[in-house]
């Protein structure tokens, strides 16, 4: 094992040192971890084999110059914060809840959940469901956890985020090939791929958000009159993405639970919507009394766009996020506002009554993540006796 | 001093160059959700600007201005 470090300019803003360290482990598969060092404003990569430190370098370095931009700075801005005044955190809620059973690791970043964790997942998942229902007359759907390829490449997410895919893969119809892989893994033997040939090519991606199934059902839909300018879903899937060395216990896993409320329609309608659902969910933090702020923000864009994409989504307040603490120091993202304008539209020829391009938009609530950050903070008694009168005052709901 | 025309002429060609615009460019249309301008191109229109006409434009007001006009008063008051 052995280290280097990669010293970043002074004028290269923190937020951006970060992303290129988490985007780092991307760069070699012998890369153990990547971090940014903020005293010394360097970046620290750590490598398995000393023998190729200097290749491993090389593209640490090239990744560097593709995302370092000391131009177009623009900074997240803070929109809301909140302090509760008992600011006390769990010191190792992940600890805790694989302890009392609750969670179980199948893998890297990848976990079983069940009990009272389940169970409050659950009861925000219910209570965003309600939300979009009672507030938007949003139309509930299920979507499968197979999207298309075809989706995805639409979606600009092959160039975007190519580090994240994780495709559904089968091995391809060749009795040759069958064979010679069942043979291979006759005695017992660890899963081996000889060679890309064995496998076809794959139509199918594990989904990476659920608002992506949204836009591909509607592909070539003009609305109609009924439709009042716009349209509303909501639904709860798994959604994957791929976090090399970043995965960690319960706030970056592989596989995870994402609620959302979609909207689709006429810009105005589109922007007001994503708003009001912003304000509601700020209520629910107040309710619940979290330590909390919502910034503007960015998706996790990949090497050569990311300058380029960041500076747009943040200086245009494409995206907010809704941070909540998990101790002193770190938060975790825990839900987005999203407006795409009106790219889905565009490419899967989505148009209002007069023919225009829909925009679209959506609140992305990434469960497993609220649930971690509410058991850091408040715990589970108090999280579900305020998520009661949060839903008596927000929804309506009388216990 | 660069004439009105060869501003607004050079403006309209870093976008259908850069920005990879096919037909016309109305003065008001939003260049990104209405002309289709892409917004990974965005820092290469805001870098091809600078460098043609030699001048410093600032990030958040690049970004504001989203149609050709707003380029001509960006451009203009850069200078």
């Amino acid at each position: 094992m052995t280290k280097f470090e990669i010293q970043f300019s002074e004028k290269l803003p923190d937020d951006i040192c970060k992303e290129i360290a988490k985007r780092a482990c991307y760069c070699d598969v012998q890369i153990v971890s990547s971090a940014f060092d903020k005293p010394s404003k360097s970046l620290i990569i750590e490598i398995e084999k000393p023998e190729l430190l200097e290749s491993v370098k090389v593209k640490v370095n090239q990744l560097v110059d593709k995302m370092k931009s000391e131009r177009l700075v623009v900074q997240p801005k803070v929109i809301k914060d909140r302090i509760r005044q008992d600011n006390s955190y769990h010191p190792n809620v992940y600890k805790m809840l694989c302890e009392n059973g609750d969670i179980f690791k199948e893998g890297t970043g990848v976990i079983a959940k069940g009990g009272e964790f389940l169970n409050l997942l659950m009861t925000f998942d219910a209570f965003f469901e309600k939300l979009g229902i009672l507030q938007y007359q949003a139309k509930p759907r299920t979507y499968s956890t197979l999207v298309p390829s075809d989706w995805l490449k639409r979606a600009g997410y092959f160039t975007s985020f190519a580090h994240s895919l994780t495709f559904a893969f089968h091995l391809v119809e060749d009795l040759e090939k069958l064979d010679a892989f069942a043979e291979r893994h006759s005695d017992n033997q660890d899963l081996k791929l000889e060679s890309i040939d064995e496998i076809a090519t794959p139509e199918f991606c594990l989904s990476p958000a659920v608002c992506y199934h949204a836009y591909g059902a509607l592909e070539g839909v003009k609305f109609d009159e009924s439709d009042n300018g716009l349209k509303v879903f909501t639904a709860q899937g798994s959604c994957f993405r791929y976090e090399s060395k970043n995965i960690t216990d319960l706030d970056r896993l592989w596989e995870f639970s994402m609620r959302e409320i979609i909207f689709v329609g006429e810009k105005e309608k589109v922007i007001a919507s994503r708003k009001e659902s912003m304000d509601i969910i700020w209520r629910l933090i107040e309710i619940l009394d979290l330590t909390a702020s919502i910034e503007t923000a960015s998706d996790p864009f990949f090497s050569t766009e990311f300058k380029s994409l960041r500076f747009f989504q943040l200086a245009n307040e494409l995206k907010y996020e809704l941070n909540l603490f998990v101790s002193e120091e770190k938060s975790i993202a825990a839900a987005s506002f999203n407006y795409h304008e009106n790219f889905f539209g565009a490419n899967f020829s989505i148009s209002n009554t007069d023919g225009s391009e829909v925009h679209t938009g959506c609140a992305a609530f990434g469960l497993e993540r609220l649930v971690y950050a509410v058991y850091a903070q408040i715990g589970y008694k108090k999280a579900m006796k305020r998520l009661q009168i949060a839903s008596e005052e927000l929804l309506g709901e009388r216990a | 001093m660069q004439t009105e025309k060869i501003i607004i002429d050079d403006i309209k060609q870093i976008l259908k160059e850069v920005g990879k615009i096919d037909g016309e460019i109305s003065p008001e249309s939003d260049i990104y959700s209405e002309l289709g301008v892409e917004s990974v191109n965005s820092i290469s229109i805001l870098l091809a600007l600078e460098e043609n006409f030699s001048i410093a434009i600032d990030d958040n007001q690049f970004i504001q201005a989203r149609s050709l006009s707003k380029l001509i008063e960006l451009v203009r008051d850069s200078k």
